[in-house]
């Protein structure tokens, strides 16, 4: 999902830079409020990062497609250390990436979009909406999942949106099934990744998830 | 000695291992496939019909990429192993 540079057009460029920085700020306003509330959230979050950083640059191959892809890690992160927090993980994360080749600089934007917001907004949304309704395993693994396969369908969105202007539909879905077969296995790793690492912190801190439960629910 | 939280962790990082080099070995010799990301794959054809140029501020080669992404993962793999036991095994939070 990481767009080098030279793909997007200076429109969508701006576009997805502006949504990013409006996001950004609710993200650093939680971490603000959550780093005042509790001086120990900021070595949680930095673990996170780590944690986002080498998951999505943890390229996984898939054999029956003969390609490889990565995982996101940021539905996790929305689910630990918040959903807007992880926006400016991401943003982090993103930002140190590009000196490893891996995305560009003006499309920084428009991947901060597609794998800092709506990986673990959809991924922490999916998990809220389940976990009354289903079990631990399934509500954060369906998150892990949801949040991974939004991310590449994002990035789908963006290419077609800038480069075909024309025919946004036809040639999402082009692109979309660029990614899917061999997202498909990986989304399933990604679930079972997340249920597990969610699972792990519920038995060791309960506190942590139960404190964005507690935010979310006042 | 490693404590049960360090024996766990070098277990799983075997297993991954394993699974990750048995995995590269099936798809790139018994299938045949590059096993190029999809990132690239999906951004050159894009481009392609684009008539665009992908380009990255800082370009490596295979060689430099691998380096970097290596190194890259034990830095943040220290910071995590730093970290953990602050968030952990610490009734901080």
């Amino acid at each position: 999902m990481h767009i080098s540079d030279g793909i997007l057009s200076p429109l969508w460029v701006g576009v997805w830079y502006v949504v990013a920085l409006l996001f950004l700020v609710l993200g650093v306003r939680e971490v603000t409020r959550r780093a005042e509330d509790n001086p120990s959230y900021v070595p949680l979050l930095a673990m996170m990062g780590a944690a986002v950083f080498v998951i999505s640059v943890w390229h996984i191959p898939v054999p029956v497609t003969g390609s490889s892809s990565h995982p996101v890690g940021t539905p996790l992160a929305a689910i630990v250390v918040g959903p807007y927090a992880t926006i400016v993980v991401s943003a982090i994360v993103l930002s140190l990436q590009m000196f490893i080749g891996h995305g560009g600089l003006t499309t920084l934007g428009a991947n901060i979009v597609s794998m800092g917001i709506v990986g673990p907004l959809t991924g922490y949304g999916t998990y809220r909406l389940l976990e009354n309704h289903a079990g631990l395993a399934i509500s954060a693994g369906a998150a892990g999942a949801i949040g991974s396969m939004c991310t590449y369908l994002t990035t789908a969105l963006e290419l077609a949106l800038s480069l075909n202007p024309e025919n946004v539909l036809r040639y999402w879905l082009i692109y979309s099934m660029g990614f899917v077969p061999t997202q498909l296995p990986l989304v399933v790793v990604e679930g079972v990744f997340t249920a597990i690492a969610v699972k792990y912190v519920l038995d060791r801190r309960p506190d942590l998830i139960d404190l964005l439960r507690g935010e979310a629910g006042a | 000695m490693l404590s049960p939280t360090e024996r766990y962790a070098l277990s799983l990082m075997l297993v991954i291992l394993m699974g990750i080099v048995g995995l590269a070995y099936w798809g790139n010799t018994v299938v045949g496939g590059s096993l190029e990301g999809t990132d690239a794959i999906v951004e050159e054809h894009a481009a392609a019909i684009g008539d665009k140029e992908p380009t990255n501020p800082i370009q490596l080669s295979e060689e430099g990429e691998v380096i970097a992404f290596t190194l890259a993962a034990v830095l943040a793999g220290l910071l995590i192993g730093y970290l953990w036991p602050s968030v952990f095994e610490e009734e901080t939070i």
